[in-house]
């Protein structure tokens, strides 16, 4: 069986990566680019990245949208993680078929659908939308994510092991807080990181969710984008691009911590 | 063991009525503005439901619902044909992330097993990259004095700039390769997840690598093509972003029309509609899946 | 409280699963200081009965005592039992002396005791130099004596052992055993031990329990369960054995001896009937392979006569096949330190014959 093409499989694997990653180089080259123009080169320059620092609009909407992925990430961890633990852990309960298509809907629910419920709803409840309509919706699209990845986890894990922590006399909140979280902690940490990266991306809701003075940096990005390409654009979306390749640093190290398996 | 302590019950009482209220409660919402009439006002349809003048009023109004709305997305070429314009280009854009991840997939699962996790990191990494910065580069590559014009010209393979950018070709594009991780990663769980043995006891008995693969790696990876076909159809049907970018002024696709009828039209009651047509759209292929899936396991056990 | 009242007492528990009953109304005694083992096939619900005990199962029906106190709702983390998981179950999180120290923890002893505790234990199971390790940087034998630790620890009136070797290789497992059994006596506690293996079951306990669907079969020392096994189910299950079907010669009262003739056309010296039987009356008489002896057959042999038809080495002896004309299989274990003794191959003629008194009659 050594027969196989060898040559057709290193030439899938170069084929296909370079697809994946040669517009996202290209992205990054031409944001070192020094003539404006996007599409010659014309010598190396940090100069976008000046200009991103000094345009008040911009770092205005990247700060705003920090917050609303460190906070909705939060939330989201803390939403997914008990969903997480209800649905690995509680067995059988009355609504856990509505509640696990709850949590599973939204991670193929597109995102128009999505964004525009929930300004329906905070148009229904007469919320005034601004920093905060955002996190919630953040927050609740995100936390199926974080949902996924602990539930993956803990069904990794021996219930024994929980057993276990009954049979020497820890209560089941005890058992709870010093055996299920800390072994479930790496994933839940990935989990936050997860939520981080989707949050600072999202476009489509954050448009549905946000008021006026709460443009994120996406929104920012995508009106200036649906003018054209523009070196400065190439130099926030590399930046971003690093945050994003850090926090898929800390979700690897974290994903690949020692699980709580069988022997 | 069934008597839960006040902890347990507030883990799951917390999430579900978050759920409830921020995913339930809207989806209700659209139902039921779907069912209003469009009025010039803010909101801007009727009956508004206000629970503050009572049930009574409340249900009062539900006489006044009417399927206007309903009616107006047939009456009206702009849907039917967004509906299936999105259909028929979530269905080319799927096929062709199949054709493409597929060989990427199983190069992935044949490769040594020390590589694996590396070239699993590189395959759903972009899928962390934002979504936005990753259509957005293929605009700088696709525009008609874009990069890959002036590459094939200064090749000398075209004489003149090939006009992809703004077509349904550049959304195919957007959509194949957007969409990717989510297709190569299924395929890839499937294809590792078979026993190395097969192919060779599939070989031991005569079969040559091209039928070991028709007759047993295909057949068995049936699971992972079905989950990422629909991993990719279903977000790609109601796709925005890419088609409002790529996409030509002509390129129709139903999330695109559903955001100009709500931001710019302003009407709501036909945008809703239009929502609640799209899930049921979209429950469509999911109940396969888990019928496919239901199906899958019971012939396992 | 009365020394010799049971330590352990279940009545009539039951606890079906869908339609299942894994537990069928069993009752049984264990005593203070006792090595008792709870033997059986899977699925004959010796798990289900320890997880009863332990308090992870409510049973449907019946009772289970401790020290005469019913267990009753108690739920696990506040019964005084303890358990080692097949699995072992150790907290990956934490160091060998955190998991060891755990129990004592929700216990809320002062923390010098718990300090000392925890290296009483780590001497006993002789891992003082591992106790700052992960179990994953623990090999099994070491993890299993972790979690031996980690339930003694709390010094449990009752420890629970679910399979605790069933994941060491055979030589590391002899060698717990022993381990397990040296521990036991020198704690003198109680330690009930679930095995579907007979080998272990019969090396460690003072007392067997082999079940059978949810019922116990039959209840003794393991000396008992391999000589007298009271049913044909039981004398199957352990050990290997050889059941003939017999009629008895005379009648005969419970208690007394008697001899039998098996349909293959022997006349067994006197044997023991724990049960009254009539002249006549259909028996199965149980021999094992050791007991079986051969010898050449002379052309005009009386007696059962068949072809040797297989023979298997096994080391200290050689497991011989014996097919006999009516079809019927018999099997004999020929020690394989008689150099003189005669040696046999495959297609010879020999004759059997059983060694005196050492068959066990089975009326069910």
């Amino acid at each position: 069986m050594r027969r196989e093409p060898r040559a057709f499989r290193a030439a899938a694997l170069l084929f296909g990566f370079a697809f994946l990653y040669a517009p996202i180089a290209l992205l990054v080259i031409y944001s070192f680019n020094a003539s404006r123009l996007v599409t010659v080169w014309g010598g190396f320059s940090v100069r976008w990245y000046g200009a991103l620092l000094n345009d008040e609009r911009i770092v205005e909407s990247a700060w705003i949208s920090l917050r609303v992925a460190l906070v909705s990430a939060a939330l989201a961890t803390a939403l997914g993680t008990c969903a997480a633990i209800a649905l690995a852990r509680f067995g059988r309960f009355r609504g856990r078929g509505l509640f696990a298509a709850m949590t599973m809907a939204p991670l193929v629910m597109p995102e128009v659908v999505a964004g525009l419920s929930l300004l329906l709803l905070f148009v229904a409840l007469d919320v005034p939308r601004g920093f905060w309509t955002i996190v919630l919706a953040h927050a609740s699209m995100t936390m199926c994510f974080v949902a996924v990845v602990v539930r993956e986890r803990l069904e990794g894990v021996d219930r024994s092991i929980e057993e276990a922590a009954g049979d020497l006399g820890a209560s089941p909140g005890q058992t709870l807080w010093r055996v299920t979280l800390p072994i479930a902690l790496p994933s839940i940490v990935a989990g936050y990181v997860l939520a981080f990266t989707l949050s600072l991306d999202d476009v489509v809701i954050a448009s549905f969710a946000s008021g006026p003075g709460s443009t994120t940096l996406p929104m920012r990005i995508y009106s200036a984008v649906r003018l054209g390409v523009s070196p400065e654009i190439n130099a926030v979306s590399t930046a971003m691009i690093v945050l994003v390749a850090i926090c898929l640093g800390i979700y690897g190290l974290a994903r690949a911590a020692p699980a709580g398996g069988r022997v | 063991m069934t008597r839960r302590s006040l902890a347990e019950r507030l883990v799951l009482a917390v999430p579900f009525a978050w759920m409830a209220l921020l995913f339930l409660a809207p989806l209700a919402i659209v139902v039921k503005i779907s069912l209003s009439r469009s009025v010039i006002a803010m909101p801007p349809y009727e009956p508004a439901f206000d629970l503050s003048l009572g049930w009574a009023d409340a249900l009062d109004k539900l006489g006044q619902f009417s399927f206007a709305a309903y009616e107006s997305l047939f009456d009206d070429n702009l849907y039917v044909d967004s509906y299936l314009s999105s259909l028929r280009l979530a269905g080319v854009a799927t096929l062709a992330t199949l054709l493409m991840a597929y060989p990427m997939a199983y190069a992935m699962a044949r490769a040594p097993v020390a590589w694996r996790p590396a070239l699993v990191v590189l395959a759903v990494a972009p899928f962390w990259t934002s979504f936005l910065i990753r259509v957005y580069a293929w605009i700088a590559i696709l525009k008609d004095e874009g990069l890959l014009n002036h590459a094939l010209m200064a090749l000398g393979l075209i004489d003149e700039p090939l006009n992809i950018f703004g077509t349904d070709w550049a959304v195919l594009i957007g959509i194949v390769y957007s969409y990717l991780p989510f297709m190569i990663l299924p395929l890839y769980n499937s294809i590792a997840a078979q026993d190395p043995a097969l192919r060779e006891a599939a070989g031991d008995l005569g079969a040559g690598p091209m039928a070991a693969f028709w007759r047993v790696t295909l057949p068995l990876s049936r699971g992972g093509i079905v989950a990422g076909c629909l991993l990719v159809f279903i977000p790609a049907v109601g796709e925005f972003v890419i088609p409002d970018l790529l996409g030509g002024s002509d390129t129709l696709m139903i999330g695109r029309t559903m955001w100009t009828e709500f931001f710019d039209n302003r009407d709501w009651p036909t945008a809703s509609a239009a929502t609640i047509v799209l899930l049921a759209l979209l429950l469509i292929p999911l109940a396969l899946y888990d019928r496919a899936r239901a199906a899958g396991t019971e012939r396992v056990l | 409280m009365d020394p010799s009242a049971p330590l352990v007492s279940v009545q009539n528990v039951v606890r079906s699963f869908g339609g299942v009953k894994a537990l069928d109304g069993l009752s049984l005694d264990v005593f203070r200081g006792e090595f008792f083992a709870l033997l059986g096939p899977s699925g004959c619900g010796k798990t289900t009965l320890m997880r009863a005990i332990a308090g992870f199962e409510a049973p449907d029906g019946g009772r289970v005592l401790l020290d005469g106190v019913d267990l009753g709702d108690t739920p696990p983390h506040k019964r005084p039992v303890n358990m080692v998981f097949q699995s072992y179950a150790l907290f990956p999180h934490m160091s060998v002396e955190r998991n060891i120290a755990f129990g004592l923890e929700r216990e809320g002893l002062p923390r010098a005791e718990v300090a000392a505790r925890v290296d009483e234990m780590l001497t006993l199971v002789q891992l003082g130099d591992e106790r700052r390790r992960r179990p994953d940087q623990l090999s099994g034998g070491q993890k299993q004596r972790v979690a031996l630790a980690r339930a003694l620890a709390k010094r449990p009136r009752l420890l629970l052992l679910d399979e605790p070797l069933a994941a060491l290789d055979r030589k590391l497992r002899e060698e717990t055993q022993f381990e397990l059994k040296r521990v036991q006596r020198r704690l003198g506690a109680t330690f009930m031990l679930v095995t579907h293996d007979q080998d272990e079951a019969m090396t460690m306990a003072d007392r067997i329990a082999v079940m059978r669907a949810g019922r116990v079969e039959q209840l003794g020392a393991g000396a008992d369960v391999y000589n007298r096994p009271a049913n044909r189910w039981v004398a199957g299950f352990v050990g290997e054995i050889n059941l003939f079907e017999a009629a008895a010669t005379a009648d005969c009262a419970a208690g007394a001896s008697c001899a039998f003739q098996l349909d293959v056309g022997l006349t067994t010296t006197p044997l023991h009937c724990g049960e009254a039987v009539a002249k006549g009356q259909r028996v199965a008489v149980a021999a094992r392979p050791e007991h079986i002896a051969l010898s050449r057959a002379a052309p005009d042999q009386p007696g059962p006569v068949g072809a040797v038809s297989d023979l298997a080495f096994r080391g200290d002896a050689t497991l011989a096949r014996i097919e006999l004309p009516s079809g019927f299989v018999v099997r004999a274990l020929l020690p394989n330190a008689s150099v003189g003794g005669a040696r046999f191959a495959r297609g010879d003629r020999v004759a059997l014959s059983l060694a005196a008194g050492a068959a066990t009659v089975l009326t069910s």
